[in-house]
């Protein structure tokens, strides 16, 4: 069984990350991480697990070493992309993300409307 | 697979801007109204700490550019579906086929990678994998090899 060292490690490496990146994406020391890395060495607390998991785009128990598959559990927060033919209309977006679209294209109006044209020199 | 600061270099080739923005609800927006202002594409901030993801979400935002040529076009990618005015179908097809090229994809079949080291070697998400090997028709051995996990 693959340990979680061994895991991170092993995530870690097939993005080419150094320890360092790894540490930047989570908030925390390089240490930390080569401490976990080290063979029989400390563990993180869920919290951080629950990190590693969206870093990694991974589930938590692939990280662990219970499982081969890596696929993230949560589907709800992945884009369907195979799906998007069978809905068409902006009309059909919730009035959450309806109201995240319209405030962009004001901010887009309003930021990038006069850019275009030169006539400000 | 196709290196992620590719993407960003490719939407600043076609003059496109790239807007982070505090979003939970849509996680990428492609807008352009030509004449009005220049296109720009919303990238949720969710997206930071999620590369295979914003690769997927930037790369379809990317398709909708490519495929709409300067019409006006809106479209967003919410958190659990894919909206947008029309051609939203095309511009997933668009971005897989950028993320995940046929003939490198055949040849990882043929060099015998199950399913999930094709997700990781593209590095996108598995449903993409999914999408490719319909897309490309498979027959029934190479279905078989990519099918069997």
């Amino acid at each position: 069984m693959v340990t979680f060292g061994e895991r991170v490690r092993e995530l870690r490496r097939a993005r080419k990350w150094t320890q360092n990146d790894l540490a930047d994406r989570l908030g925390l020391d390089r240490t930390t991480i080569s401490k976990w890395e080290r063979q029989g060495g400390s563990e993180p607390d869920i919290a951080t697990i629950d990190k590693l998991a969206n870093v990694f785009d991974v589930n938590t128990d692939y990280l662990l070493g219970r499982t081969n598959d890596p696929t993230p559990i949560n589907t709800d927060d992945l884009p369907q992309t195979v799906a998007p033919y069978l809905v068409d209309g902006l009309k059909e977006l919730t009035p959450e993300a309806r109201k995240e679209v319209m405030d962009f294209i004001e901010y887009v109006k309003v930021k990038y409307a006069k850019k275009d044209g030169d006539d400000k020199k | 697979m196709i290196p992620t600061h590719f993407l960003f270099q490719l939407a600043d080739y076609e003059g496109i801007a790239i807007e982070w923005r505090d979003m939970h609800h849509v996680q990428g927006i492609y807008i352009h109204a030509p004449g009005a202002y220049k296109p720009v594409i919303a990238l949720s901030n969710t997206l930071h700490t999620q590369e295979r993801k914003l690769r997927c979400v930037l790369a379809h935002e990317l398709g909708h550019h490519f495929l709409t040529a300067g019409h006006h076009a809106i479209a967003a990618s919410t958190t659990n579906r894919i909206y947008a005015s029309k051609n939203e179908h095309l511009a997933t097809k668009w971005a897989v086929n950028l993320l995940v090229p046929t003939d490198v994809f055949l040849e990882c079949i043929n060099d015998g990678m199950d399913f999930y080291e094709l997700v990781d070697y593209f590095y996108v998400l598995p449903d993409w994998i999914r999408f490719k090997s319909d897309l490309i028709k498979l027959d029934e051995q190479h279905t078989g090899t990519i099918g069997g996990s």
